[in-house]
């Protein structure tokens, strides 16, 4: 850690020239999403003969990961968002030369004394907090979908997608991911594809920014259910903002083993919310082809994790214990989808 | 083996989470103990039901195959169904079970979607079987600490 400090203060000297005495201590790894290696920081230095503090965030690639992403993507995504109605952290620096920390990275400012675990959610305080956490949760999503993304200055970083092709393109890459990846075979999820084909959604509303990740646990509440930042952008991309709305209301993010979505709402009044903020309709059919696409989309995240895990390129438990608790609750979830739940 | 795994792993995960968690210092550390807990807790679950579950799914899928058979119209997948049916597990390591586990449901993702391509209604009741049965797998894999 140490060495890690100094060489996080000798890279932040070469961004910060104009301040002094610049001190990296307090460095401290945290859980920060399962796709890169998440730091908590204070930097000190000097401004101008004044002492300043910030704590920060590093986000480092790792050797393998729970997904493959793009942290360029990532970090747009949160510059564009920063300041808008769509609450995240500010982002510092990027940086792609390996050489500074050994692998890619980038900084962020720290949200402190805030909550993100789902666990959490459940105790008090925050449990008294579901209805507005929820009404905040869904709201927000609807925010990111009503943004425009040329406005945001993403189109361009961001693949673009006709309306039409969204479902095609994102199924076709996690089909992918399970074709190269699975270590059993899948005849629950291989049906759902098969369905999804046959029966294409209509194409998008609007081509939206889409989180990729938008789920309980991936954000920072406090102990009054506000909630300051969204996190974990690292899957975002263009697309259909259903399915933003498909993945929030995954089965497998029932922390509160009932109903409620998210451990937090009942799925209608998720939708209702959404709907209002965003402006769009979520036609049932449409919808449903995205709750059923998020149940694929999952199981490739679980499928690539053990595979990454076996691999041997991460011994991360992490890679392991969400293949092994969540897999099965994914295959029950497309089951109820298509009807077959019994 | 005495005491039995399934306790011993889920004392083990109960330690872990009450004791030691708690006299971790750094979160990130607080956290990968808890995972670790949480894989013991779930090799206790499935340590006792681990080879009787994969003979049941193995021997359902070998009866559903020999009714299915007749339905199908492939005469490639028709032979290879008929050979599966005929299979048995002889070897009851796990590993064995699991290898076995896996022909059958890779066979049978094949049947699904030839199934599928057919209107007869014997194709319609062999996918009916094939839902059935999926469904049940599902109850056979399922965790205590799942969420659904």
């Amino acid at each position: 850690m140490a060495s890690l400090e100094a060489k996080l203060a000798e890279y932040i000297r070469l961004r910060m020239p104009a301040a002094a005495e610049v001190r990296v201590d307090g460095l401290e790894q945290v859980s920060g999403g399962a796709s890169r290696e998440t730091y908590r920081f204070r930097l000190s230095y000097q401004d101008r003969g004044q002492a300043r503090e910030r704590r920060l965030i590093l986000r480092r690639d790792p050797s393998a990961s729970l997904i493959d992403t793009d942290r360029r993507i990532e970090f747009a995504a949160y510059k564009a968002f920063f300041g808008t109605s769509v609450p995240v952290p500010e982002v510092l620096w990027l940086e792609d030369d390996a050489s500074h920390l050994g692998s890619p990275f980038f900084i962020s400012v720290e949200m402190s004394g805030l909550q993100t675990s789902p666990a959490r959610l459940l105790m008090e305080p925050y449990a008294s907090h579901h209805q507005k956490i929820g009404e905040q949760k869904w709201s927000i999503l609807g925010a990111i979908a009503a943004h425009d993304p040329a406005k945001l200055g993403l189109v361009g970083v961001m693949e673009a997608v006709e309306p039409g092709q969204c479902w095609k393109r994102e199924l076709d890459y996690w089909e992918g991911v399970l074709d190269s990846d699975e270590l059993i075979p899948q005849p629950i999820i291989r049906a759902a594809i098969r369905w999804m084909r046959r029966n294409p959604p209509p194409a998008a509303q609007k081509v939206s920014v889409v989180h990729g990740d938008y789920r309980t646990g991936n954000f920072l509440f406090d102990e009054q259910g506000r909630i300051h930042g969204i996190l974990d952008w690292e899957m975002a991309h263009l697309g259909d903002p259903l399915e933003d709305l498909g993945w929030s209301l995954n089965r497998v993010w029932c922390w509160a083993h009932d109903d409620r979505r998210g451990g937090l709402l009942p799925r209608s009044q998720a939708i209702e919310i959404w709907e209002k903020a965003s402006g769009l309709k979520a036609a049932p059919d449409a919808l449903h082809w995205w709750e059923l696409f998020a149940t694929v989309k999952g199981q490739g995240i679980w499928v690539s994790s053990a595979h990454a895990w076996e691999t041997g390129a991460n011994k991360d438990p992490i890679l392991v214990l969400s293949s092994w608790a969540l897999m099965n609750s994914q295959d029950r979830a497309a089951l109820e989808l298509m009807g077959h739940l019994g | 083996m005495r005491p039995r795994v399934e306790i011993v792993f889920q004392i083990v995960a109960l330690d872990l989470i009450e004791r030691v968690i708690p006299a971790i210092g750094p979160s990130y550390h607080q956290g990968t103990v808890g995972m670790i807990a949480n894989l013991l807790a779930i090799v206790s679950e499935e340590w006792d039901r681990a080879a009787s579950r994969r003979i049941e799914e193995n021997d359902r899928l070998r009866e559903l195959f020999r009714q299915a058979a007749p339905a199908v119209n492939d005469p490639v997948l028709r032979s290879r169904i008929f050979q599966l049916a005929k299979t048995g597990d002889r070897d009851f390591r796990i590993s064995a079970l699991e290898n076995n586990n896996c022909a059958l449901r890779a066979a049978l993702i094949e049947l699904h979607a030839h199934v599928e391509s057919q209107t007869s209604a014997e194709a319609r009741k062999v996918e009916d079987a094939i839902w059935d049965e999926l469904a049940k797998s599902t109850e056979r894999r399922r965790l205590l600490s799942a969420q659904f």
